[in-house]
């Protein structure tokens, strides 16, 4: 995947979270590639992408700093794994994604339905010709997530 | 909305039943009771295959497949014609593959939607849950002889 496709989802999900949630998020580390089996952690927001690319971007965190995220979405404390939850964690998805896809020039992009999963010891695969580019982002005293994008061009 | 959903249901499920028999040579059945898929395999790992469906006339469907690690495998040795002792690369792969070929047979019966499809996701858990944010989602109980039961999950949602 080329690197111009990379920064519109780093850019999208700052923008986000600063908007949505009243916290900024930044870069903790180097991009990552990822096929073959891959854990995530407990909670995974999933949006694919269509058009003229297609693909998938993932929002993977601990299930604590997810409510944490979503609570400051709500505005709203959120204790259990609900509704409100899963609703909320994929609606964060879909805007980070919705956002990225306004930002990619040259490319029609559509959005898929979000899709929310909680579980444990969870893992992905990527294929090697299509490989997860992960982008490490904390949130200063709350913890750590990862953005990941899969897409090729169709 | 309702049409639409019920269209959907019907060619997911033809596009399921053949995509089983032409690749697997494996039948596909409705389950008349409400689905525990823990029931048929007493593994709490499972596999979750979703794609997305797209149509240019602004509306989405989300098209998740939910089945056990052991009915996967049984599955995957009949689609590649040679046993599967664990669930591996080739098993995720198949799975992707059938959600994908079944997505993709949905849309051919709906020529008039216009889809486009996402790349086909497969997540695997223990204990999963999986949410259909932004919309509910439509669980369609299904079995396999030998291989056991399977889930189908539909939304459909305005874009």
């Amino acid at each position: 995947m080329k690197s111009e496709y990379i920064n519109p989802f780093i850019d999208a999900t700052r923008e986000t979270y600063e908007t949505m949630c009243g916290v900024i998020p930044t870069r903790s580390g180097k991009l990552g590639m990822r096929s073959g089996m891959f854990a995530t952690d407990e909670l995974v927001g999933i949006v694919g992408l269509s058009g003229q690319v297609r693909g998938a971007i993932l929002m993977t965190m601990p299930l604590s700093l997810g409510q944490k995220v979503v609570g400051a979405f709500l505005g709203e404390e959120i204790t259990d794994v609900d509704n409100d939850l899963m609703d909320g964690f994929g609606e964060i998805v879909n805007i980070i994604a919705g956002s990225a896809a306004a930002k990619l020039s040259g490319f029609k992009v559509n959005l898929a339905l979000p899709t929310v999963m909680t579980g444990k010891d969870q893992k992905m695969n990527g294929k090697s010709s299509a490989p997860w580019v992960v982008i490490p982002m904390t949130i200063a005293d709350w913890g750590k997530f990862t953005i990941e994008v899969t897409m090729e061009e169709v | 909305m309702a049409q639409l959903t019920r269209d959907l249901v019907n060619h997911v499920l033809d596009s399921t039943d053949e995509t089983l028999d032409t690749m697997m040579d494996l039948k596909l059945y409705r389950c008349p009771s409400p689905n525990d898929l823990a029931m048929s395999d007493n593994q709490p790992l499972f596999i979750t295959a979703i794609i997305g469906l797209v149509s240019k006339h602004d509306f989405l469907v989300r098209l998740v497949l939910t089945l056990p690690d052991g009915v996967a495998i049984r599955m995957t040795a009949s689609f590649l014609g040679e046993p599967q002792g664990e669930l591996n690369a080739d098993v995720i792969d198949a799975m992707k593959e059938v959600v994908n070929i079944v997505a993709g047979a949905a849309s051919a019966k709906m020529p008039e939607h216009l889809f486009s499809l996402t790349l086909p996701v497969v997540l695997i858990g223990q204990n999963t849950t999986c949410a259909g944010a932004r919309s509910d989602m439509l669980s369609i109980p299904l079995f396999v002889p030998d291989c056991g039961r399977l889930r189908i999950g539909l939304s459909v949602n305005d874009s």
